[in-house]
């Protein structure tokens, strides 16, 4: 759980909504199943509550699932490759050097308060992000102002040359536009007013309801409104979906995932996801800091399997970070599962077996505890006992933050762009560089690639620091995991994304 | 009998006292720093400075400990770190919840215990006695989780009686508040069912072979009036302890079938916070549950005065 509370890992549970395709459904009008909310209102069963509305402050998925339906951002994935596309922002123009953009706001917008959506709301929302120190300030790193030039006008200055500017500002709702002076008129963590498809009506202990915003500037809404309804447990959401209940669920138990894949009463979908989970070794352990003995555990450990273990197959096997669908997947697989090469490294290496490596996972994620079980009894052949030590979240990551490991595992979620997948990761130094690593020319390759503005280039560029990432296995990459998400037969309009962004804004029901 | 009030209203508040303290060191000597988990984690160090400092965390503990007792003390027990909603008010949304299902838990317990319990007393060695110690063995080990996730696949999945999960008030939706509060008041009452009627057993046991009562059943007393008068009303004193105790522990939130059955008690919300290392909501439910737990006993402690005099003084 915990699902629950799958509570925020990372920030960027980025969530974006599928370009306005609003307008062209047909409103049958005909209301879902039983214990639905009203006649046409789509029921979704979610794993936890919100933990707050505030788009600028939460960081937990479960609150980005529902403000995905209320806010937008000036620009959005897309929903077949989460490249950037218009939303708030109708067009954007970079200057000569890079350094200044210019979007032209979409005009005829307004909020659910029926106020106008102009630049000096964008100014407001950008400021108090940066101002207040929120969540998403490091997002801003490289921008030194904001400014409105007339209504339909913000231009961003930047103090270096930032490609992926748009993916900063509307890779998730985290960055949402909120109406100037709101902060101070609202109370934001249980008020909502956004320029998205649906209102907030009602959020209390059992569910978040929402209504469709008859002025919504995508066109009209289909359904009347949305009810996420939190249901923890995996086997009673599924229940609820079987037995109609709920039209939708994304809180599918992983082990029924075969077995519903001939099932009537379900539908089932499963798209490869921008996630990835890894394990990280200390290199201020020994013998952990020791490149052979890092690069001998890559090789013993079978990917296979434990993305088979770990996720009951709905998950890819990776030696590198980014997935397979992305346009900058690197197919890069060195390591061959392989105890008897993995016993010769560790000999080569001169380190003494049998070693013990205290391997850190967390119930918050159960898919760490079983990946590690897997690990543990692939690296006992090679001579390495591990130690699993289960801790709950907050433990692990005050061990995490203060070096108190041995190695663990753990997932990035919601990654979009490269530098998101390796920057902070693995270089000297990085905010999330735990396990400190430290490569001149891995350095030399992230700050390049930062900067790069020709997505050719870059790719090449991040090719090469991956290859020298994984070579040195500053992680050792495991799998990139499946979004699962099943609904009702015939509900239609509803896009599963990589990104596990949940938009309802043109779901018909059946 | 106002001074024995008195004087146990008394203990109650030094107790409670005392547990404020150790709540408020312990939840803050746990490990793990709410603020990281705030932020996930994606931030930077100014962000991370300006959330400690705005939840407070960056004072002195004892300074810490005394603002929170003193206003604590006017009922005002903080904000939440997750939410920033007052933790009176989350507490409050969730109580409705938790005491339907606390009581509604007990009647279902009792139902069971008291009957099965007495009859087991009065008839030991007999297949009653023997099918009421399978069911409380039943009810004890099985694990609440598991019992209340084969209900769900079979009311909620199979037979479709019964919604899968989820609480309405009853004055918005009676039926629908009696259906969703089944499952989850038999998973519960089971539980303390089997543990209340291995006490109603013993104690019905224990009266029957004492002193007075065979002393009545020498003057001839019918049987009836042998067991209502002379064995029930005795055996009646451990039956309200362990009822009151397992009413306290109701009322605290039953996590696992609260989850279970997406019931938004005071359970999910203690365990909530845990996981978020949420001290202010955190250390409220504590209390609330500590006064609970003080105020139950003294009401248990009361009741004893009531149905035993010689404990009055």
């Amino acid at each position: 759980m915990r699902s629950t509370r799958l509570l925020a890992l990372t920030a960027a549970g980025a969530l974006a909504v599928s370009a306005c395709s609003g307008g062209e459904g047909v409103d049958t009008g005909t209301g879902g199943g039983g214990g639905g909310g009203g006649e046409n209102t789509l029921v979704a069963a979610v794993a936890a509550q919100p933990d707050q509305l505030d788009p600028h402050v939460t960081t937990a998925y479960p609150s980005f699932q529902v403000l995905e339906n209320v806010y937008d951002t000036l620009v959005v994935p897309n929903a077949e490759d989460l490249t950037m596309e218009p939303s708030l922002a109708e067009s954007w123009e970079t200057s000569e050097d890079g350094l200044t953009w210019t979007f032209t706001l979409r005009e005829g917008v307004t909020f659910h308060d029926g106020s106008e959506f102009d630049s000096a709301d964008v100014v407001y929302s950008y400021n108090r992000i940066i101002d207040e120190d929120l969540s998403n300030a490091y997002r801003f790193a490289t921008v030194e102002s904001i400014e409105a030039d007339g209504p339909q006008t913000v231009v961003m200055t930047l103090g270096q040359q930032t490609p992926n500017l748009l993916e900063r500002i509307g890779a998730f709702k985290g960055m949402s536009i909120i109406p100037e002076g709101a902060a101070d008129e609202l109370d934001l963590t249980i008020e909502a007013v956004g320029t998205g498809p649906f209102q907030l009506e009602s959020s209390d202990a059992s569910s978040t309801v929402l209504t469709a915003y008859p002025d919504y500037w995508g066109g009209d809404v289909t359904v009347d409104g949305v009810e996420f309804r939190y249901i923890t447990e995996p086997a009673a959401a599924l229940t609820a979906l079987q037995n109609g209940e709920v039209q939708w669920t994304d809180n599918v138990p992983p082990q029924q995932i075969q077995a519903l894949e001939g099932e009537q009463a379900v539908e089932l979908a499963a798209t490869p996801s921008v996630d990835y989970w890894y394990l990280s070794m200390n290199y201020d352990r020994e013998p952990w800091g020791n490149r052979d003995v890092r690069r001998a555990i890559a090789t013993a450990i079978d990917r296979e399997a434990v993305a088979e273990a770990a996720k009951f197959g709905a998950a890819r096997a990776n030696q590198t970070a980014i997935p397979e669908d992305s346009f900058f997947y690197y197919d890069y697989a060195p390591y061959q599962a392989d105890p008897e090469a993995a016993r010769q490294l560790l000999e080569g290496a001169g380190v003494q077996t049998p070693l013990t490596m205290g391997l850190m996972v967390t119930d918050e994620f159960p898919e760490t505890v079983t990946a590690a079980q897997v690990i543990a009894s692939q690296l006992e052949p090679i001579g390495i006992t591990v130690e699993v030590q289960n801790e709950d979240f907050a433990t692990w990551l005050s061990r995490q933050g203060d070096g108190d490991f041995d190695a663990f595992l753990l997932g990035w979620l919601g990654n979009l762009d490269p530098a998101a997948y390796y920057q902070e990761q693995h270089i000297t130094d990085g905010s999330n560089n735990y396990q400190g690593y430290s490569n001149p020319e891995v350095d030399r390759l992230l700050q390049e690639g930062a900067a790069e503005t020709d997505q050719d280039a870059r790719k090449q560029i991040y090719d090469q620091a991956a290859q020298l990432i994984v070579d040195d296995a500053s992680y050792v990459y495991l799998y990139n995991p499946d979004v699962v998400q099943a609904w009702t037969p015939g509900l239609q309009g509803y896009q599963i994304r990589a990104d596990k962004a949940i938009n309802f804004e043109s779901v018909q029901l059946p | 009998m106002t001074g024995y009030l008195l004087r146990r209203t008394g203990q109650s508040a030094v107790v409670l006292a005392g547990v404020s303290v150790i709540v408020f060191a312990l939840v803050h000597l746990v490990p793990g720093d709410p603020v990281r988990l705030a932020l996930g984690t994606r931030f930077d160090q100014a962000t991370y400075d300006a959330l400690l400092a705005r939840s407070g965390l960056d004072q002195p503990l004892v300074q810490q400990f005394f603002g929170w007792a003193g206003r604590a003390l006017t009922g005002d027990l903080g904000v939440s770190f997750r939410s920033g909603d007052p933790v009176t008010l989350l507490i409050l949304e969730r109580l409705p919840a938790t005491v339907t299902l606390a009581f509604a838990s007990l009647l279902v317990a009792l139902l069971i215990a008291v009957p099965l319990g007495t009859v087991s007393a009065l008839r030991p060695r007999t297949v009653v006695d023997r099918a009421a110690t399978v069911f409380s063995q039943f009810g004890i080990s099985v694990p609440d989780f598991w019992m209340g996730i084969v209900l769900i696949l079979v009311f909620a999945g199979t037979l479709g009686w019964l919604p899968t999960g989820g609480y309405v008030p009853l004055g918005e939706d009676p039926l629908g508040w009696l259906q969703r509060l089944i499952m989850p008041a038999v998973v519960t009452g089971v539980v303390s069912g089997s543990v209340i009627t291995r006490f109603v057993r013993s104690s019905v046991l224990e009266a029957l072979g004492s002193d007075h009562v065979r002393t009545a059943e020498a003057k001839g007393l019918p049987r009836r009036q042998v067991l209502t008068w002379h064995v029930l009303r005795n055996a009646l004193l451990p039956l309200v302890t362990v009822t009151g105790v397992q009413l306290a522990y109701l009322l605290s939130g039953v996590v696992v079938v609260e989850i279970v059955f997406a019931w938004p008690g005071l359970g999910q919300l203690a365990l909530q916070s845990v996981q978020a290392r949420d001290y202010p909501v955190l250390q409220g439910a504590i209390l609330l549950f500590a006064l609970v737990f003080l105020v139950i006993n003294l009401l248990v402690d009361l009741l004893y005065t009531a149905i035993d005099p010689r404990i009055r003084r």
